[in-house]
């Protein structure tokens, strides 16, 4: 008789991890795969074989397993489809409440069906063949993707940039420079929309700022809404669609843009000038693994932190209602690692140095409370996951607690005997909430956060007037430098991502007052 | 009251129009769970199964036909 081979246990262990993947190919690496993957196979294959030793047979063994791994790995997808047809406000649920319905009728599925595949005394050789086939057939579709997107849209990054590529950084000058910091709070919104849509005053953190000496821009605006697009932007002191060939690169790949932050002009040009470089990442894609850099520090493996992928796998799992339990501390630790490496860093003669801190402060997953209470939000995604909206006294509280630690970080930083360079400037507004016309809209993506120490002051020009495009052409030519300052605008990517409109002329008029 | 003058209420009036072509949420490029898409694709993966199945257990259902005809 020929023997029944049971792989239906392991492809539906890898399915739901190379689904995700295959799913945002565009905007992830194969590495982020490869440990869940292992994971999931191990887990797997140890769970089989001990069910298979205790049911005395392998084949029923698979069933079991295999029923326990679609429960497990498909209840977040199902609780969020859900929650897209009911959502837990309408229901007027609390979200362990709301679990806790999904949460049976599944357990008593899986006990049902586990009994009928222990119990049974049909042969299940047919019944593992279907499934087998089944389970190829969810994984080669995912693969088909992946392999599509392989083949036809990854580029090289040759191809992605209009401009010429250097191969390395020559050091030439001197390092009679000052240390630059350049301290990103993610979607840390300005004054004036904080004021305007919020009615929410900043004045406090504001007047501290100023009383150390610092500028603040009142009315700044970034030329993007979404930090794919701000931080290569920024960091090649340019648009985007002057620095990516973007008739050749669909803008939606946000692979060919993490490649574009990654080997940017800014610190290749403080790697000329005898710079090091110290990068404080936050976990997001868009500043992680930068080129040119001397010192990673808070990255995920320092921090034992969860990459945005492992977080949305998890997310889809059945751990998805003890997610924020399980895993907030790590992620409140990252953000404090960002706070405290800035602290830390000591005014070194040796050379100068730049310091390059993205903080995934104030914006989403809230886990702070304003003096740095962990709160529980019930989510640890980035994004708007539709089951927790925007909620303007968390994201108030985690800017209060930004706040704070910027007021620790600020009076290190300029106790110093030789002043730096701080610039503090968010790559977009608070973005969320609602708007009533064009220009709400436009002050809550755009306006965002910027204030700027300068110890040369006679060498500061513009910066409070220009936008994130300019900073570092400011900056560049207060150390020597000769760039051309760009006329500043805004853009608005279109929902299919192909397309950008200028929309500058919104952000200068009309009056916010017009509006009252 | 602050009058709004006919250039400032064309460029609202603009904007307006613009927006719901430019709102975006793709482009913010967070990774995204395709709870849609998976169940897209496993009603495919149970479409394979059926066909499998009839595959497997043809000759059985033919069996079962030709012996209800007689």
């Amino acid at each position: 008789m020929k023997k029944t081979v049971i792989f239906h246990p392991f492809l539906l262990a890898i399915f739901p991890i190379i689904f995700l993947f295959s799913h945002n190919v565009n905007n992830l690496y194969a590495e982020e795969i490869i440990l869940p993957l292992l994971y999931a196979i191990s887990g797997t294959f140890l769970i089989w074989i001990v069910l298979g030793f205790i049911l005395k047979s392998r084949i029923k063994a698979g069933f079991v397993v295999s029923l326990g791994l679609i429960v497990f790995f498909s209840y977040g997808h199902i609780f969020m489809l859900l929650n897209t047809y009911f959502p837990i406000e309408d229901i007027k649920l609390d979200f362990l409440s709301y679990h806790l319905i999904l949460f049976i009728p599944v357990l008593v599925l899986f006990a049902l069906g586990s009994y009928y595949f222990i119990r049974t005394k049909r042969p299940l050789n047919n019944a593992t063949k279907i499934v087998n086939f089944i389970a190829a057939s969810l994984v080669v579709i995912s693969l088909v993707g992946i392999g599509e997107y392989y083949i036809t849209e990854s580029y090289s990054l040759d191809q992605i940039q209009n401009i010429p590529k250097e191969s390395s950084v020559q050091i030439t000058e001197s390092n009679n420079f000052p240390d630059v910091y350049y301290i990103i709070l993610d979607a840390y919104a300005g004054s004036l929309s904080l004021q305007k849509m919020e009615n929410y005053d900043n004045s406090d953190f504001l007047d501290f700022l100023s009383k150390k000496g610092f500028h603040i821009a009142s009315e700044s605006f970034s030329n993007y809404q979404g930090t794919r697009f701000s931080i290569p932007s920024t960091l090649h002191m340019n648009y985007i669609q002057n620095t990516v060939d973007i008739k050749n690169i669909d803008l939606n790949d946000g692979r060919a843009l993490i490649e574009v932050s990654r080997d940017n002009p800014v610190f290749k040009n403080f790697k000329s000038k005898g710079y090091t470089i110290y990068s404080i990442e936050s976990g997001s894609v868009h500043t992680t693994n930068m080129n040119n850099v001397d010192f990673r520090l808070c990255t995920n493996e320092d921090t034992a932190s969860q990459s945005e992928f492992d977080s949305l796998l998890i997310e889809t799992t059945i751990i998805n209602p003890i997610q924020t339990k399980l895993f907030s501390d790590a992620n409140r630790e990252k953000i404090l690692c960002g706070f405290s490496e800035l602290f830390r860093m000591k005014n070194n003669n040796d050379t100068p140095k730049f310091v390059f801190a993205h903080i995934m402060l104030p914006h989403r997953p809230y886990v702070f409370g304003p003096t740095g209470e962990p709160i529980d939000s019930g989510s640890l995604a980035l994004r708007d996951d539709g089951i927790h909206k925007w909620n303007v006294e968390r994201y108030i509280g985690q800017l209060e607690f930004a706040n704070l630690k910027m007021k620790g970080v600020i009076e290190k930083l300029t106790q110093v005997e030789e002043p730096s360079i701080i610039i503090i400037q968010s790559d977009h507004g608070m973005r969320e909430g609602e708007y009533k016309n064009g220009y709400e809209f436009m002050l809550r993506n755009f306006n965002n956060f910027k204030a700027y120490y300068f110890p040369d002051e006679e060498k500061n020009v513009y910066f409070e007037t220009t936008t994130p495009v300019n900073s570092f052409r400011i900056l560049f030519n207060m150390l020597g430098d000769e760039y051309e300052l760009l006329e500043d605008k805004a853009y608005v990517v279109s929902k299919k991502g192909d397309q950008l409109e200028d929309v500058t002329f919104a952000l200068k008029k009309p009056n916010p007052e017009l509006l009252d | 009251m602050v009058k709004i003058s006919s250039r400032i209420k064309i460029q609202i009036a603009a904007i307006s129009l613009l927006l719901p072509a430019f709102i975006i949420s793709d482009a913010y490029a967070y990774l995204d769970p395709g709870s849609g898409s998976i169940v897209i694709q496993s009603i495919i993966g149970a479409l394979v199964g059926v066909g499998i199945a009839i595959k497997v257990y043809w000759e059985k259902v033919k069996m079962k036909f030709y012996s209800i005809r007689k």
